[in-house]
């Protein structure tokens, strides 16, 4: 017996087996018992004890609380449903027209992912505030409560939206088009028999994401958000106004009810979706027809327009004396006052998120490599993988309060990281983790799983097989990574607004503040930076991934 | 002299027999070729023997001692894969020489001495600062076999080395891989499922089909004298004949066409003629459904004037003819 596991554990096993069990340990501590902390305590009371769904039955109870339930679901329903139709009708522009800037719609539209969800809502009180720029041409909206959260809302689904839909639309089966048109189907008639079957799981998930995402945002709400309650606010005023942790854990739980839904629907509908692309597929060739184009390029420069206001509106703010009463230019609001964050915020979210992209990029690479090219200790690898998807469900609100009631407990002996930038980094590195993951097992796939017998026969370690084979070949996924990583975490908010100290703030958390101490030219000048920053980024991956594509071109030539 | 010996392996996956009880011999310096159809267990034995797979039950023996246990690396054989799995982001000569390292604690110039003298025995010394993709798909083929040697491994495994490549290159390379083997007298074991490389190449051909080993012998005796009906299929063409009792098996080579005033054993109408360069090839039902062919060569044939719907006359000389038990011959 011992022979036999001496020699089943020899060939490297021993080091494979230490890194799997880190790696799910790494998960158990940082995702799995902060979540039983946070559903332990949506069912005990104060004093600790066990009460059932006593702490339920006083919430469904309590009007307030439940009208800011119905408040959200009625925000992120009309956030849903002008999101799925804008997303659809921008894509479909892109992906089956002939029109013009097709390229710089395409990459504009990405413009909400740069910045904060709650500097969204900055740029709409730049525009339609008391002291807006369109305000003051006579145009006056309700803008402060549903309306505007939901423009907000939609700004931040929107991109999200379109993405979804870009992808399926774009890689389309154009055979089904050849032979419909051979067959002599009338143009609407294959809108409604192909393009619209074809689109019909996107139409789920989007509706299922974007929901989700305006259902759980908790930036936009807390400053434009007026009297109007949504279960974000309210978690947030449970947790830190009222100390009630076992009422927040109730709303915690019900934030992360859709999201569950969405992943397993997502589940679902993946599978069904499966093979519905097969190798045969030809490119889509799209017809002449001036009206349908002029129509979309319209429809996509009005969309764009907006976009660009809210960055101009955004521009005004941050860059007028004091709008709209002294407009003279000015570089002062950029001198942020101490008292918000200071430009010390700033610098604090580049060094959390470039340490999130670091360590997160290492961490999931290694954790796909365990996960996908290990051919031992299948259970294992099963749970990783299982892991691996959860967090796509997890809203950074739901992270953030499992974080308080785990890790803020004397008696965690993970309590030293609680108050420090660690935490900040670990949240964000889960919260953002299925991505890429996803990414990386992409990637990974990719590779010749004979590698992996090769090194074996001739002795070479997986390890170096790794790091000399390994990440080489994945390196444009890396970047990616790294990329997705830096820039998520330059805009979050969700999560770090329960973790964060007053020594140690954040960009967005301290546009919050600039915003609540009435700085608000302020406010619009961080949302820039942190804008211009993600877009320097970004920049540089598309420059760096040209580059490393000529490098290939050279060793194939 | 026995150098590899697998005995009574057994393997399976989700109680599905890739490997039923087999046992196989290898001589030391010889070439065996695993042969069978896709499916039929023989990439996972080739595994089994590298040590890359683990055996549910069965020993494996390399050179006198059990190595059933024995990790991968611990059993110094070199392996090229059907993929070849070069290292895409390392040259020519950067992949043998990573290769070199592992197993050699000499000096960088004598790594490299080493793997020029490797790339030369397979003609790649003007190509050894490429990369991967940057060569053919020979070369390529010839970049994974020079790395496999040069660790001087005590044997060589070949996963259907020669199936990504086309036909004219594939045949070239069967006499190059045929030739380095002979030269560095390295035992080697190929699986294919091409009959025609397996005939070829090697000394021994295993033939493999439903996890087990149906047949180890010389290609001609393989071709000649196949022991089951499986075998006599699935190795060149072959006329089945059912009986009551048994069926008999004869290669189309072997029919002779006679005229219709000679003692014949069969006859049967030409349902269709296949010109085939030197032979032609004959095809006619015997009775009412089995398929039955002959090969002519293309000379003698048009002396024969047959066309299709006419009959033709066979005889089936006896010491040619090939018995199996039951009825079970499947004509290919």
């Amino acid at each position: 017996m011992m022979m036999r596991i001496k020699s089943k554990l020899a060939d490297f096993s021993v080091g494979q087996l230490a890194v799997l069990s880190l790696m799910i340990a790494v998960f158990v501590v940082i995702m799995v018992l902060p979540l039983v902390s946070l559903f332990a305590r949506a069912f005990q009371n104060n004093a600790g004890e066990f009460i059932g769904f006593d702490n339920y039955i006083a919430y469904f109870d309590n009007p307030s609380l439940l009208r800011a339930l119905w408040n959200t679901i009625d925000v992120s329903l009309s956030t849903t449903v002008i999101s799925v139709v804008l997303g659809f009708l921008y894509a479909y522009g892109i992906t089956r027209t002939n029109m013009k800037f097709k390229r710089f719609f395409r990459y504009m539209v990405l413009i909400p992912i740069f910045i904060p969800t709650i500097a969204h809502a900055v740029g709409l009180i730049s525009l339609f505030g008391r002291q807006g720029i369109i305000t003051a041409l006579g145009f006056e909206i309700e803008l402060f409560g549903r309306l505007g959260i939901i423009l907000s809302h939609v700004i931040y689904t929107l991109p999200q939206a379109f993405l979804m839909f870009f992808v399926t639309l774009e890689y389309a089966d154009g055979r089904l088009y050849e032979a419909a048109e051979s067959m002599g189907v009338k143009p609407f008639t294959q809108l409604i028999k192909i393009t619209l079957p074809e689109v019909k799981y996107t139409f789920i998930n989007a509706m299922f994401v974007c929901f989700t995402l305006a259902f759980t945002d908790f930036g936009a709400p807390i400053v434009i958000g007026g009297g109007y309650s949504v279960l974000a606010t309210d978690l947030f005023v449970q947790m830190t106004g009222l100390f009630n942790f076992n009422m927040g854990a109730v709303v915690g739980t019900l934030l992360l009810a859709p999201a569950v839904l969405a992943f397993v629907i997502n589940r679902v509908t993946n599978s069904a979706n499966m093979g519905a692309m097969s190798a045969k597929s030809t490119k889509l060739v799209i017809k002449e027809n001036r009206t349908r184009d002029i129509g979309f390029f319209v429809f996509c420069s009005i969309v764009i327009l907006c976009l660009l206001g809210l960055v101009g509106g955004l521009a005004v703010r941050a860059l007028t004396v004091f709008f709209p009463f002294d407009t003279s230019f000015t570089l002062a609001n950029f001198s942020f006052s101490a008292t918000t964050g200071g430009i010390g915020s700033f610098f604090n979210s580049i060094q959390m998120s470039l340490l999130t992209a670091v360590i997160g990029t290492a961490f999931v690479f290694v954790y796909a490599y365990m996960a996908e090219k290990i051919d031992r200790f299948s259970a294992m690898r099963k749970i990783a993988k299982l892991f691996s998807m959860i967090p796509m469900a997890l809203p950074g609100m739901v992270i953030g309060v499992g974080y308080i009631l785990f890790f803020n407990n004397p008696n965690n002996p993970f309590n030293f990281a609680f108050g420090t930038i660690g935490i900040l980094v670990v949240a964000n590195i889960l919260s953002f983790f299925s991505v890429p993951f996803l990414t990386a097992t992409g990637a990974l796939k990719k590779l010749d799983k004979e590698f992996e017998s090769m090194s074996d026969s001739l002795s070479i370690p997986r390890w170096k097989l790794f790091l000399r084979v390994t990440v080489p070949l994945s390196f444009p996924a890396m970047l990616e990574t790294f990329m997705y990583y830096f820039v998520s975490s330059m805009v979050t908010i969700s999560a770090i607004v329960f973790l964060y100290t007053p020594r140690f703030r954040v960009a967005s958390i301290a546009i919050s503040h600039m915003h609540a101490e009435g700085v608000f030219a302020q406010a619009a000048a961080m949302s820039l930076l942190i804008l211009l920053i993600n877009v320097l980024v970004r920049l540089m991956y598309e420059l760096s991934n040209i580059f490393h594509k000529r490098r290939e071109k050279r060793r194939q030539a | 002299m026995s150098f590899l010996q697998v005995q009574n392996v057994v393997k399976r996956f989700d109680h599905q027999y890739a490997l039923n009880d087999v046992s196989i011999s290898v001589n030391k310096g010889e070439l065996v070729c695993i042969l069978g159809p896709s499916g039929c267990g023989k990439t996972t034995l080739l595994r089994v023997i590298a040590g890359l797979e683990k055996c549910d039950s069965g020993k494996v023996i390399i050179d006198g001692k059990d190595a059933t246990k024995l990790p991968a690396s611990k059993r110094n054989f070199g392996i090229v894969f059907q993929s070849y799995a070069l290292f895409p982001n390392m040259t020519v000569i950067g992949n043998v020489i990573f290769a070199l390292q592992q197993k050699s604690k000499a000096s960088k110039d004598e790594l490299e001495t080493r793997a020029l003298e490797v790339l030369s025995m397979v003609d790649l010394i003007s190509h050894k600062d490429k990369y991967p993709r940057q060569l053919s798909g020979g070369q390529q083929q010839r970049t994974a076999l020079a790395r496999a040697v040069a660790i001087s491994p005590s044997f060589l495994l070949l996963d259907e080395p020669l199936s990504a490549l086309d036909a004219k290159v594939r045949t070239k390379l069967r006499g190059e891989i045929r030739a380095i083997q002979k030269q560095l007298g390295v035992t080697t074991i190929m699986v294919t499922h091409d009959q025609e490389e397996a005939l070829t190449m090697a000394d021994t051909v295993i033939v493999m089909n439903n996890a087990v080993v149906e047949q180890a012998g010389p290609p001609t005796v393989i071709y000649t004298n196949p022991s089951t009906a499986f075998v006599a299929g699935f190795i060149g063409s072959m006329n089945f004949i059912k009986g009551d009792q048994e069926t008999a098996a004869i290669r189309p080579e072997m029919v002779k066409i006679v005229g219709y005033r000679e003692s014949y054993d069969y006859s049967a109408k030409v349902s269709a003629i296949e010109f085939r360069g030197a032979l032609t090839r004959v095809f006619g039902r015997l009775g009412s459904s089995e398929e039955f062919c002959v090969d002519v060569s293309s000379q003698d044939f048009s002396a024969l004037s047959l066309r299709e719907g006419a009959m033709m006359y066979m005889q089936v000389p006896r010491e040619h003819t090939l018995f199996y038990p039951g009825a079970m011959g499947r004509a290919v």
